[in-house]
């Protein structure tokens, strides 16, 4: 006999699904009425709440936050990291602006309410300027350079969160956004560039290296799911938040070339990632941007690699990390360009020349390579000389051909 | 088997995109959390009444999922079960260390002022009444209620969530079922 938890889940299914009513049910199974008969009632009773969605405002926002706190908190590149990372690494996980209280006591000419009131105003609402405002009142109680940069970098962050919620309506509105994002990065780095102490101004170029790399990945999340009459501000946008981020990593290079090759690494293998994801949606345009900008910054990899260099430093660890990183990106690289046009095989090419340099660069003698491995490298008193651009090597295995397979 | 799942999207296409976050990829992450807020807002709030709590708890889940995820397997239970469970989790914690008592007060959940009076409304008194009694059921008893009744997860989805048996699936439902119809009885003496 069936146990009546097994009876019991048959009937709730079979009521459920429409196959049978309760009385069919109770019909079914006589003895067993006086037990099933109000445990049936009651399951039946249980029925899902009404539909409550989120706000779009609290959509956008939540993502952007998650995107921020994601590449905020994650190890940069494939190694491990030289240092604990503990050097002024601040979070950037943003919660809703709020405003200290020496700010709302000198908000004589807004009032309070008002303040509240805008802070979840965005371009185009009658409080935006109120908004605006606020934050040029927090800007002048900031006295610190990098206290400064920080709130700048909120800022930010705060007009991807307002042209995510307003691309959809306004594109009038978005530009506005993506305007103060422009004016809060270039502050940003205008105070990094001002701290005369290197180790300090070293954590706000990593700070802003790695705020940037998350925005780049919002700004391509975006630019995916808003109109096509937006779309040009979000790519040029994304512009912005890519020339910020190599002008931090440039600058974090001179003091930490190590640091500077972890997030170097890091954000080139995330436009790797964004050209497959156009790639495999026959976006043939947003394949191409990724990977041109894949291109520029295995060229800047290259300036930090020749500016550790410079300083006479070890770069055991950096060409390591640089070997392992090329292996890998020449893998997604084929994968990219096998059967695809002509316009992507031939950024893929440039792309694969572009990283020609990272190939070898090890201590150790590494068995001869195909065109999709890493390539031999001799170790030699010539290693640690720039080379030109086809790499570090004479060597090296690695095909400047850039053939891939088919 | 289901082509699509709940989010409209196909199967093969989640699976695509987990197996792209399990690696690491920012990007698939950020579009399974497109795909999921959603669900997991509506399942936050039915257990808090609240938004500024649902707000809160729901951008904890998808840190804790990013986090998980490169632990994350597939297995009979979807993706949104895996979503659902970090969210009871969150939800248990959060009450625990928020309120003096570890069981929800729902007389406070539900006036309080961020509660959607229409929601409450379209609820109907029967519905609170088992909405509170399900949170009155010990552990296991109330997610297999949550995650069959209010979710709509099969057994078998449900036992891979839980790391249970089908059978004991069965069983936990016919315990939680009664234990209702207790704590519902004494409501009405």
């Amino acid at each position: 006999m069936k146990s009546l938890e097994d009876v019991l889940a048959r009937c709730i299914e079979d009521i459920q699904a429409g196959r049978a009513s309760l009385a069919d049910c109770l019909e079914r199974y006589p003895d067993r009425r006086g037990e099933l008969e109000p445990l049936l009632k009651i399951a039946l009773s249980i029925e899902p709440p009404p539909d409550v969605r989120p706000s779009d405002a609290f959509r956008v926002r939540a993502r952007v936050n998650l995107m921020e706190h994601i590449h905020a908190t994650r190890p940069a590149g494939r190694t491990a990291s030289r240092t604990g990372g503990g050097r002024f690494k601040r979070a950037v996980w943003l919660k809703p602006v709020t405003i200290s209280m020496a700010v709302i006591l000198l908000l004589g000419t807004l009032g309070t309410g008002t303040a509240f009131a805008a802070q979840d105003s965005l371009p185009g609402d009658t409080l935006y300027p109120a908004k605006i405002g606020t934050e040029q009142l927090q800007r002048a109680l900031t006295f610190d350079e990098d206290d400064g940069v920080a709130l700048e970098l909120k800022f930010a962050g705060t007009r991807l969160e307002e042209m995510g919620a307003v691309a959809a309506e306004s594109p009038d509105d978005a530009a506005v956004a993506a305007a103060g994002y422009q004016r809060n990065l270039e502050r940003a780095l205008s105070l990094s560039e001002r701290l005369e102490d290197g180790t300090a101004r070293a954590g706000v170029m990593e700070t802003i290296a790695l705020t940037t790399a998350g925005h780049l990945e919002i700004l391509d999340g975006l630019e995916d799911t808003v109109p096509g009459a937006v779309r040009e501000t979000i790519m040029n946008t994304r512009e912005t938040a890519f020339n910020g981020h190599r002008g931090a990593l440039t600058g974090l290079a001179t003091e930490d070339p190590e640091k500077a090759t972890e997030i170097n690494l890091d954000t080139t293998g995330g436009r790797l990632n964004r050209a497959g994801n156009c790639a495999a949606r026959d976006d043939v345009e947003g394949t191409i941007a990724a990977l041109n900008q894949f291109e520029m910054l295995n060229r800047l990899g290259q300036e930090i690699y020749q500016t550790a260099l410079q300083t006479g430093m070890d770069t055991t660890l950096i060409r390591q990390m640089n070997n392992r990183a090329a292996a890998e990106h020449l893998t997604i690289l084929n994968g990219i360009g096998t059967g695809s046009s002509g316009e992507i095989r031939a950024a893929v090419e440039r792309g694969i020349q572009s990283s020609q340099w990272r190939y070898g660069q090890t201590d150790t003698e590494q068995p001869g390579g195909d065109e999709t491995g890493p390539g031999t490298a001799t170790p030699g008193p010539d290693d640690d000389k720039p080379g030109g651009s086809q790499g570090q090597s004479d060597t090296s295995g690695a095909s400047g051909s850039g053939k891939y397979g088919k | 088997m289901r082509e699509h799942d709940e989010t409209g999207e196909t199967i093969d296409e989640v699976d695509r995109l987990l197996d792209r976050a399990v690696s690491g990829d920012a990007d698939a992450f950020g579009k399974l959390y497109d795909m999921y807020v959603d669900r997991v807002y509506r399942h936050i709030y039915y257990r808090t009444g609240s938004v500024a709590d649902t707000e809160d708890l729901t951008q904890q889940v998808f840190i804790k999922a990013w986090q998980a995820i490169p632990r994350y397997r597939k297995t009979a239970s979807p993706f949104a079960a895996w979503l659902i469970k970090i969210s009871h989790n969150l939800v248990i914690d959060y009450y625990r260390s928020n309120k003096a008592s570890t069981s929800l007060d729902f007389d406070v959940v539900d006036s309080n002022r961020d509660s959607n009076p229409a929601y409450l409304a379209e609820s109907g008194f029967a519905r609170q009444q088992i909405r509170r009694a399900i949170f009155e059921l010990p552990g296991d008893q109330q997610q297999v209620v949550l995650l069959r009744f209010i979710e709509g997860f099969s057994y078998p989805e449900i036992a891979a969530s839980l790391g249970k048996s089908e059978g004991a699936v069965r069983v936990i439902q016919h315990r939680a079922l009664a234990k209702l119809k207790k704590i519902l009885e004494k409501e009405k003496q």
